[in-house]
């Protein structure tokens, strides 16, 4: 079995295996022989008789079997140029990542070809699943999760040595594999598509399970699929019962009574709200982590990112997200990008296909299945994340480049329990119109003031829809998003609260495309509080429970900042009809239900609390620079009311249909998508309105 | 102080309660002597007649006077002893104590050893705008408070541009308007000199933007004092159109004050004058102004410090609001102290320089005070000075209130213009006063049916504005039929129904 390789004579296989210790002088003998008599290689046999485990013979031996070096390789066979090859080792200096890796990254080699000089590399066969199908028997059900994770299938079994197809050759997947498949094995190398794709194939039904049922099945208490307990019924029968019992017999009082309760949650919610303005908008949530601190990362220690994509006729969007994504500030070959589609959006599959996206990028086909939500698709792709880190945009995202630097940062200066750090929203589209002024005013309101406030006071903080960086093994301790759930997201945050991890917060933005039509923002918006009411409902199944694990400040800001909310976006029109029928009529018909103190109450919230709150408005506008917003906060008030009926629309759907997820159109802005939205700067409108889509 | 609050905190808080000791021995001196403060006691009539009525309403307050030291004396309305009218002088000494203590927990910023703090506080509490402002039991050592902290968020809006600073300075404009009426000519003092305390690259961009961030409570806050009044009373104008109404200074009584008769409904005149008054009884600000000038920051804010109550000064003038300059000017007083936590003294000869400055100050202070002081202000100089201010004996108001205290009867009187008598009678118990419906419907009768009636000489000044006088104009002199004279007393009648 002598080897030679450029004139190099190497030393033998056995010879190497018998100087380190790993196979015994009688063993070699025995294998030779088998070879003499049997043919096949020694190595092979040497496996298959399991006298050295495949991590140790690879470790032994890796040296001996490549061949050349992979860049010098690609730029033999004219894959890459000289420039480009000198180009990736300069970056690998930086990025602390093999060349194959970067040169994939840049998209400068196909994935499949790639995979094929690797093959040539390691003298290994390099086979396309496709063509050549795994034998299914070998694969153990439930360990499809890691096989997706990891990126390895046991592909077949010959000459009795199981044959397992990888995507890279390294110890740590090595060790992995063995201690998996539990028997002898060698490998083949494949391209990650092949794998990936493969899985998906074989294992839709057992991925499409777990993304559904996990939680459900795990952690019943936490999921949505259950709207209402059969305990939750009962207290409301008995609170219904309560109320008429107490109209019918003490009208005038019963009526204070509620007027009461009403305006002192009122006036807390208010002042909760206060507060979180003053907390959040103490200017050290505006320097978590420094410019100087995003300069002095050293690239090579940051970690593998996931960042996923759902998306759903989003065709327009695509190419606009993933140019984003390119232009991203982090090693491009640290990023595990995927594009996560459903099974019958052929139209953004295609157009996916078409713009021939770099190795980075993976398509995830979600299989066609209930409840059709993003949670659940998430969910699906989680199973092939490989990031230790990871993030959500939406397709019609442009995150500022340095966001998951940042978020690597605030890991690090962030407490052990950390689990997700949420970046702050906002919109490009600012200026559009009257709705898309009002929107930004109250997402920059939101994330610039309010999560960092509820960072601060430990209050759970409902997760914004995108820009969430998790560590990804808490994400899977939690099954990840209830797919029941309209606004997983905030479910989410709660969930990570009670389970005694923490959620931060992080100074860079993500900007969106603002909803510019209020037939598409009202669907949104009774989604999303829908969404609140379902997380509601959820977590106050036990609320002693919630008491204990949230402590006061926990449970009351939850009750003022989610269930204040709801309350607020379904009052708000009642309260305004009876004061535009007061000052209408001069009716003396409520006078008896408003006795002095709850007339002044009443009147605090009316023109203090009211007064104020569209102060907060105003002042979200000043802080972001945004000024030319502020005037536009005095009509504040007619967005309460377009909340107000999203509010009432979600309420419906909560009781006929709780699962579904009311689509919102993206891409209608006629803007330009961009992160670089500063003071003075409008942003620009294109030529032309690109084709809308939905999430 | 930065060294006695910081090392431990114990002796800086020592000192600082050793000046609100000496501030309640002051006002224990004074009132000892006679002096009474107006304002004092009318807003504790005010509190005793509301909290006093069968039911307690806000409107009882009456929308005629800022609410918030109204609200602040209501505690003090259920604590045993305090019925004689002590409360307003007692909160007055409690906004002072929390003021220096706001300053000195403020002052740890400032690299000075505890003895020059210390004599920092000295001649600040000493000046007399600082010390009427303490010790007379009117509001304005609550507006010295809302000045201080106006003054600390235009400082912080000049030096750190935070959101916090811009907060600070609109909210704290709400509660001014809550305390005083002159917080209006304050505000808009400001509105031309944001232009030196906001960064320039903002009012570029968006004066709109910063005015509204800045004004926008404010006018809220306005906005629903009208409210209130077109709720409450049936106006909006309610409190800027009724002729008690604090709110409008003394526009209705010219001739009154000297200050009106100068200057009243100019602009450019009050402005000298008032350069003039703040020359002599502050030229510490302007020593702070030209010590500052190689420095971009701290000039900003001691420019506004010079300017702001000199223009708010003129406006209130030409209003015919402000009575006597010192209502405004006193508030530099505080102004000072929230510059001094920006000073940085750094060599012996720049603290000579000051302590000589506030020294002057303060003589200049005195002697200013003393020179233009209104009967209030001489009253209460009087008392200071060891001699009686007033004679109780020769005091109708005080005189009728403890007859009506010893004749606890339901006696139909307008109180808006005998605090004075609510305040000497100790409670509103059973009185009926213009608030309540009692009182609109007693007066709609020829003959009222109420036990008795009391009524000040009609051609005084409070009896000129008197409701009851003015709806029964012969009731003074000649008595209502089934009623019989039962107190004529230093310009007060007390009527009494025959057969009560």
């Amino acid at each position: 079995m002598s080897q030679s390789s450029g004139g190099v004579t190497k030393p033998r296989i056995g010879e190497l295996l018998v100087g380190r210790g790993l196979i015994s002088n009688d063993q070699l003998e025995q294998a030779l022989l088998l070879q003499k008599t049997e043919g096949g290689r020694l190595g092979d046999i040497i496996l298959a008789h399991h006298w050295v485990r495949t991590v140790d013979f690879y470790d032994a031996l890796t040296d001996h079997f490549r061949k050349g070096r992979i860049g010098d390789l690609l730029l033999e066979r004219g894959m890459i140029t000289e420039k480009q090859l000198d180009e990736a080792i300069e970056t690998q200096k930086h990025w602390g990542t093999r060349i194959g890796d970067i040169i994939q990254a840049r998209g400068w080699v196909k994935p499949y070809l790639l995979g094929q000089v690797l093959a040539e590399h390691f003298e290994k066969p390099n086979v396309d699943l496709l063509k050549n199908r795994l034998d299914e028997s070998l694969l153990d059900r439930e360990s499809l999760s890691t096989y997706s994770e990891n990126l390895f299938v046991p592909w077949r079994r010959e000459g009795g040595l199981l044959k397992v197809a990888v995507v890279d050759v390294n110890p740590k997947l090595l060790e992995m594999v063995d201690e998996l498949v539990g028997e002898p094995f060698d490998i083949i190398i494949t391209s990650k598509f092949d794998i990936i794709w493969m899985l998906q194939e074989i294992g839709n039904q057992f991925y499409t399970e777990k993304a559904v049922h996990e939680l459900a099945n795990s952690k019943p208490q936490f999921s949505a699929s259950e709207v209402f307990t059969a305990r939750q019924l009962i207290f409301l029968f008995v609170l219904m019962s309560v109320s008429v019992i107490a109209l019918t017999f003490w009208p005038v009082n019963s009526l204070i009574l509620f007027n009461v309760m009403l305006s002192l949650f009122l006036l807390l919610n208010f002042g909760l709200r206060i507060v979180l303005t003053w907390v959040g908008g103490d200017k050290h949530f505006d320097n978590l982590v420094t410019d100087e601190e995003v300069l002095a990362v050293d690239e090579r220690t940051l970690p593998v990112y996931s960042i996923l994509l759902p998306m759903y006729h989003e065709a327009a969007t695509l190419p606009n997200i993933a140019q984003a994504l390119r232009s991203i500030d982090y090693p491009l070959s640290k990023l595990d990008i995927k594009l996560i589609l459903e099974h019958d959006d052929d139209e953004t599959i295609d157009k996916a296909k078409e713009l021939g996206l770099e190795g980075i990028f993976e398509i995830i086909r979600v299989p066609d299945s209930l409840p059709k939500t993003k949670p659940k698709a998430c969910n699906y792709a989680l199973h092939f994340c490989r990031g230790e880190l990871a993030t959500i945009y939406d397709g019609e995202d442009a995150p500022e480049p340095d966001q998951l630097k940042k978020a690597v940062i605030a890991f690090k200066k962030a407490p052990e329990n950390t689990a997700v750090i949420q970046a702050r929203l906002n919109y490009f589209n600012v200026a559009e119109n009257w709705l898309t002024r009002m929107f930004t005013m109250e997402y920059s309101l939101w994330f610039d003031f309010y999560l960092p406030a509820l960072d601060a006071l430990r209050i759970p903080i409902p997760l914004g829809g995108t820009s969430n960086h998790f560590k990804m093994d808490v994400l899977r301790e939690m099954e990840g998003w209830d797919p029941y759930n309209v606004t997983e997201d905030c479910d989410l945050g709660v969930r990570l609260t009670q389970a005694g991890y923490r959620v931060g917060v992080l100074n860079s933005t993500t900007f969106e495309e603002a909803n510019n039509s209020i037939p598409n923002w009202i669907r949104q918006r009774s989604r999303w509080l829908k969404g609140y009411m379902q997380s509601y409902l959820v977590h106050m199944r036990s609320p002693i429970k919630l008491y204990r694990t949230l402590g006061f400040v926990g449970f009351w800001g939850f009750q003022f900042f989610i269930g204040g909310t709801i309350v607020s976006a379904l009052l708000t029109p009642v309260m305004f009809l009876m004061y535009i029928l007061w000052l209408a009529t001069s009716t003396t018909a409520f006078d008896p239900y408003f006795p002095p103190v709850v007339l002044y109450l009443t009147l605090f919230n009316l023109l203090i609390a009211n007064g104020f709150l569209i102060y907060l408005f105003m002042l979200s506008g000043f802080k972001r620079r945004y000024f030319s917003l502020i005037p536009w906060a005095l009509t504040v008030p007619l967005y309460w009311l377009l909340q107000s009926w999203a509010g009432y629309k979600g309420f419906w759907q909560l009781i006929h249909n709780p699962f579904y997820w009311e689509k919102t159109h993206h891409g209608l802005t006629t803007f330009k998508v961009t992160h670089d939205i500063g003071a003075g700067k409008t942003p620009a409108r294109t030529a032309a309105s690109s084709a809308g889509s939905k999430s | 102080m930065k060294q006695v609050i910081s090392r431990s905190g114990l002796e800086g808080r020592v000192f600082i309660s050793l000046l609100i000791l000496l501030l309640t021995g002051v006002t224990i001196w004074l009132l000892a002597h006679g002096f009474m403060s107006d304002s004092a006691t009318s807003r504790w009539a005010t509190v005793i007649a509301a909290l006093g009525a069968k039911e307690v309403l806000l409107e009882n307050f009456t929308f005629l006077a800022p609410h918030l030291p109204l609200y602040l004396l209501v505690p003090f309305y259920y604590i045993p002893g305090l019925e004689g009218g002590g409360a307003p002088y007692l909160l007055s000494i409690i906004a002072s104590g929390f003021l220096l203590f706001l300053w000195a927990r403020d002052l740890k910023e400032v690299e000075l050893s505890q003895t020059r703090l210390a004599m920092l506080a000295i001649l600040v509490v000493i000046h007399p705008g600082f010390l009427w402002a303490a010790t007379s039991g009117s509001h304005i050592a609550l507006s010295m408070l809302a000045f201080y902290l106006l003054y600390r968020a235009s400082q912080h809006i000049i030096s750190d541009h935070d959101i916090h600073s811009y907060i600070s300075l609109a909210v704290t404009f709400v509660f001014f308007f809550f305390i005083d009426g002159s917080a209006v000519f304050i505000f808009v003092a400001l509105i031309p000199l944001l232009v030196v305390i906001a960064p320039l690259r903002t009012i570029m961009v968006s004066p709109m933007g910063l005015y509204l961030i800045v004004g926008t409570p404010f006018a809220l806050a306005v906005a629903t004092w009208a409210y209130l009044n077109w709720i409450f009373e049936g106006s909006f104008m309610h409190f800027i159109e009724h002729p008690d109404s604090a709110f409008l200074g003394g526009m209705l009584y010219t001739q009154e004050y000297p200050w009106l008769l100068d200057f009243g409904g100019q602009f450019f005149k009050p402005l000298l004058a008032a350069t003039g008054y703040l020359l002599i009884a502050y030229p510490v600000s302007v020593y702070l102004l030209l010590d500052t000038i190689n420095n971009n920051y701290r000039f900003r804010a001691s420019f506004v410090l010079l300017l702001h109550p000199l223009i708010a000064i003129a406006i209130a003038t030409s209003q015919y609001y402000l009575t006597h300059p010192f209502e405004i000017l006193a508030l530099i007083s505080a102004g000072l102290m929230a510059e001094l936590t920006y000073v940085r003294m750094q060599t012996r000869r720049e603290f000579v320089f000051l302590i000589i400055f506030m020294i002057v100050s303060v003589v200049g202070g005195w002697w200013l005070f003393i020179e233009t002081a209104n009967p209030q202000m001489s009253q209460w100089v009087h008392a200071l000075t060891g001699k009686q201010a007033s004679d109780g004996n020769r005091d109708g108001d005080l005189q009728v209130g403890l007859w009506l205290k010893k004749n606890p009867m339901p006696t139909l009187m307008y109180e808006r213009s005998a605090s004075r008598v609510i305040a000497a009678r100790g409670d509103a118990e059973g009185l009926v006063l213009s608030f309540s419906h009692e009182f609109k419907s007693v007066m709609r009768e020829r003959n009222p049916n109420v036990r008795q009636i009391a009524v000040p000489e009609p051609q005084s000044p409070s009896g000129r504005r008197d409701w009851v006088n003015i709806r029964y104009p012969h009731l003074y002199d000649h008595g209502m039929t089934g009623f019989r004279l039962v107190y004529d007393n230093l310009g007060w009648r007390v009527y009494r129904k025959n057969s009560a």
